[in-house]
């Protein structure tokens, strides 16, 4: 990380002028700014950034940055995502939604995007709630939790996104919480130079639904771990270190898997098919691939 | 009697070879410069299970697979008796069938009626005794056909060699088994038919699939990424982009469901790429939602629904024209977008071509209308242009509009506002399937909603004016007019040129621009016209209920709508047409 040489933009320059939608004490706050100083840090001029996003609280979030973003259709963001990348392979692509959007009505697309290692960033803002439709349960929500549509506990069993997320063999798995900041931008930024499909589950907690002190049951629980390099490629690791202590959460870089990511796949098919060849096929080439 | 308008079916079992052959005859006579015309179709199996296709030979150009069968191939009885829905037989028709598969006695006094000529040949028993396999029955049944009907050996032969280039002894061993079929017929055979082509070689033409020619109109249009799901009928469109896009420079994905086809599309439309995903019915459900957001973001996306057999999964495999309503509809809220129908295989280049003109010209999503009967059918095509006459791309902001950039400017004639892609310093921007104010700002403002509804929709008058084309065909000045729309169109013209040729006086039209409704063309269709023949392949009759409800018709109408399976004939469209004339 050329974190020496002179920068030439501020976090200024990544804020939009709109007031976010969210509640007070929302820990997408926490993200949205461990988001503008990542971009700082890494020093990507706004306009060769996009943001995708599905529908939720979380969602909103690229409305609130001064990049190229879409706040598209629930659940959806990853496809969009994915497609920007691969039409505009310099442009520097996240997609950011919440675990509802991403591990409930978006869930199809999480193991296809890891599957597939397109260039980009995933970030995932999990507040364990539906917070814009006002607080049903959601994919992440603990097993006995009350909320409107658990009135008398939940009896659904949780998803554990960090888990699956090993599970699919994405190529970088990272934790963080909203209300950590600093660790939260240095794995935002990680996850935007990793080469491949990036994953960042964040704990960004919802104290209008889910009670003013989860941030502070969160950071009881949080610890940040350093992932020996030569555990990272293990997924047994994985697993075991996330179920060693049901009482732990580990923020940190829990997972990678490098290999060559889509964009670098997709050239490698396009010099195979023009092997032989010393141009690119015309159009009246092509068209003469109809003659008897 | 020599023929310069042959029809040939071919039925057999999965393995006969039944649509290697057809395509052998369509590849023959296109390099002969004949017209051609195939079509196939299968049962619901994999692998195995009965097949057929009918292949139409001319020196003219044919709009349609014609009427009755003149010639039959019947590699197998029981397969056969499956499709005698789909393969009518004309009197006098010529049917060849294997001698070890005699036809059943149950079914000769309905031959006799026909006056049908037949003929028992030992395909099977060439193939094992001459060639050691089985495997070239198909190739020595075209030698047979070559000799008794005249069909253009060498050209057959040509396509044989072009076929199998990369295996040299099937080359070789099919090219053997045809001289075979050839010599038996000569020794054999005595011809107690009349048929027998007869024609003067031209200029080779070009052989394509309404789904290919779609996928190559698409990349002359520009478009460099392509993200599909596999599904019946639609699935060449994916194969030829994944064959060709990346030799271009181009992304073919080929995605976990249709949602994310959709979506991926939207992404690289965002990013200033020309994309497009190709899908049918069930498909076009699934992205109905992508569709909206398209609509209200107004990104350029082009989405080709290869229409088949529905509801449901209904008849994945046949020809229906029953997702206009779909197309047209099929989303929730306000959503503007564009339908448009090819009509033919050449044309499925030239709409997929306009598709991305119109898509980039008005930021909308346009819908591409084919059917299977187009995208599955080989057709002989004239060669045709493919360098472009002008390429359309969106319109981009400028730098001084940049400098307090509105993504959703509402003071635009067209209702279009300049769009700025990613890369491009100061044109950053929220998009959004919510609704926006017009720097792009969520708002739940009832004005802004209304203001920026009457933008999206202003664009149509535009386009109208722009893309309104229509193909009309007869008299203008007749008093039975007929209305048809996309793979109908062959079966109606050809029904007006026969009525032509017979002194009788019919008009129709065909709109290629169906939504938003072209109404001054209806209109000027309209006017004069005492009896109007609506014809499509649905059973609800959903093109009459939207010209119905698009214009003021006076006119008596005759409305013939069916369900689909099976496209029209010439003789039915003709038949419904003679009664009011």
């Amino acid at each position: 990380m050329a974190v020496d040489a002179p920068k030439q933009h501020t976090t200024a320059d990544y804020r939009r002028d709109l007031k976010p939608v969210w509640c007070s004490g929302c820990g997408n706050y926490g993200v949205l700014n461990s988001i503008y100083r990542a971009l700082t840090e890494l020093d990507i001029p706004p306009h060769d950034v996009g943001i995708i996003s599905g529908i939720g609280c979380s969602s909103r979030l690229p409305g609130y940055i001064n990049v190229y973003g879409m706040n598209a259709v629930h659940g959806r963001a990853l496809p969009i995502a994915q497609g920007l990348k691969l039409a505009r392979p310099e442009i520097t692509v996240l997609a950011v939604g919440g675990d509802g959007d991403g591990l409930s009505i978006g869930m199809g697309h999480f193991p296809h995007a890891a599957r597939r290692n397109v260039d980009m960033t995933y970030i995932m803002m999990d507040n364990r709630i539906y917070g814009l439709t006002k607080g049903q349960l959601s994919p992440t929500t603990p097993k006995g939790d009350v909320t409107v549509t658990s009135p008398f506990r939940s009896i659904d069993t949780p998803m554990d996104p960090v888990k699956l997320a090993v599970a699919f063999d994405t190529s970088f798995v990272a934790r963080g919480f909203a209300g950590n900041l600093k660790h939260l931008t240095e794995m935002v930024v990680q996850a935007i130079q990793h080469p491949g499909f990036s994953f960042v589950h964040v704990l960004s907690p919802c104290p209008t639904f889910r009670g003013m002190d989860e941030f502070k049951r969160i950071r009881d629980l949080i610890r940040v771990v350093e992932v020996p390099a030569a555990e990272l490629g293990s997924r047994d690791a994985a697993f075991a270190r996330e179920d060693a202590d049901p009482g732990a959460i580990n923020l940190g870089v829990l997972y990678k898997s490098p290999r060559p990511h889509y964009g670098e796949e997709a050239q490698h098919l396009r010099d195979v098919s023009r092997a032989g060849l010393d141009h690119e096929p015309t159009m009246q080439e092509l068209l003469q691939e109809f003659m008897p | 009697m020599a023929s310069t308008d042959i029809i040939i079916g071919i039925v057999g079992s999965g393995g006969d070879g039944v649509i290697t052959a057809g395509e052998f005859i369509v590849s023959a006579v296109s390099s002969e410069g004949l017209f051609s015309f195939m079509l196939k179709s299968y049962g619901a199996q994999i692998r195995g299970g009965e097949s057929s296709c009918r292949v139409r030979i001319s020196e003219q150009p044919v709009q349609s697979q014609g009427d009755e069968i003149d010639v039959l191939v019947n590699f197998s009885w029981a397969d056969f008796l499956k499709f005698e829905h789909e393969v009518e037989l004309r009197e006098g028709t010529v049917i060849l069938y294997d001698e070890d598969d005699p036809m059943p006695e149950d079914q000769v006094a309905k031959y006799a009626a026909l006056q049908a000529v037949t003929y028992a040949i030992p395909f099977k028993r060439l193939a094992k005794e001459r060639t050691q396999t089985i495997l070239t029955k198909n190739v020595i049944m075209l030698g047979v056909l070559a000799e008794l009907f005249g069909l253009p050996a060498r050209g057959i032969r040509h396509a044989i060699a072009r076929k199998f280039a990369a295996k040299p002894g099937v080359v070789e061993k099919n090219i053997d088994a045809f001289a075979i079929g050839q010599e038996w017929v000569k020794e054999n055979l005595e011809k107690r038919d009349p048929f027998r082509l007869d024609y003067t070689p031209g200029e080779p033409k070009l052989v394509m699939e309404g789904n290919a020619a779609t996928a190559l109109g698409a990349v002359v249009a520009g478009c460099r990424f392509y993200a599909g799901y596999p599904i019946t009928p639609a699935g060449e469109v994916m194969v030829w982009m994944a064959k060709h896009l990346p030799a271009i420079g181009g992304t073919m994905v080929q995605c976990e469901d249709e949602i994310s086809a959709a979506g991926m599309v939207v992404g690289a439309a965002f990013g200033g790429a020309k994309a497009m995903c190709a899908t049918s019915g069930p498909g076009l459900s699934l992205k109905s939602e992508m569709l909206g957001l398209a609509s209200i973001a107004e990104v350029p996306i082009v989405i080709v629904d290869v229409q088949r057999g529905g509801p449901s999964t209904g008849i994945p495999t046949k020809t229906e024209q029953s997702d206009l309503m779909h197309a047209i509809y099929g989303s929730h809220g306000d959503s503007p977008r564009v339908v448009i129908a090819p009509t033919d295989v050449e044309d499925c280049f030239d709409t997929a071509v306009q598709a991305f003109d119109i898509a980039e010209e008005f930021q909308i999503p346009v819908i591409l209308l084919s059917d299977q009967f187009i995208a599955q059918r080989k057709e002989t095509v004239r060669p045709f242009d493919v360098s472009r006459r002008a390429v359309y791309e969106r319109v981009k902001p400028g730098k001084a509009e940049l400098n307090d950039y509105k993504r959703y400017r509402l003071d635009t004639e067209t209702g279009v506002s300049p769009m700025a892609v990613p890369g491009m310093p100061g044109g950053q921007y929220p998009a959004s399937g919510i609704e926006h104010s017009e720097a792009g700002d969520p708002t739940s403002r009832v004005d802004m909603h209304s203001a920026l509804t009457e933008k999206r929709y202003r664009k149509y008058q535009h386009i109208i004016d722009k893309y309104s084309f229509v193909r009309t065909y007869g008299d203008e000045d007749a008093e039975v007019g007929i209305l048809g729309w996309g793979s109908s169109k062959g079966a109606i013209k050809e029904t007006v040129l026969r009525l032509q040729a017979e002194g009788r006086k019919v008009h129709c039209m065909i709109p290629q621009l169906l939504h938003p409704f072209p109404k001054e063309a209806f209109d000027r269709f309209l006017a004069g016209k005492k009896i109007l023949v609506v014809v499509e392949l649905n059973y609800r009759g959903m093109f009459l209920q939207f010209i119905r409800s698009r214009c003021d018709i006076k006119q008596k109408i005759v409305h013939y709508g069916r369900t689909g399976g099976k496209p029209f004939s010439v003789r039915e469209i003709y038949d419904v047409v003679r009664e009011v004339l």
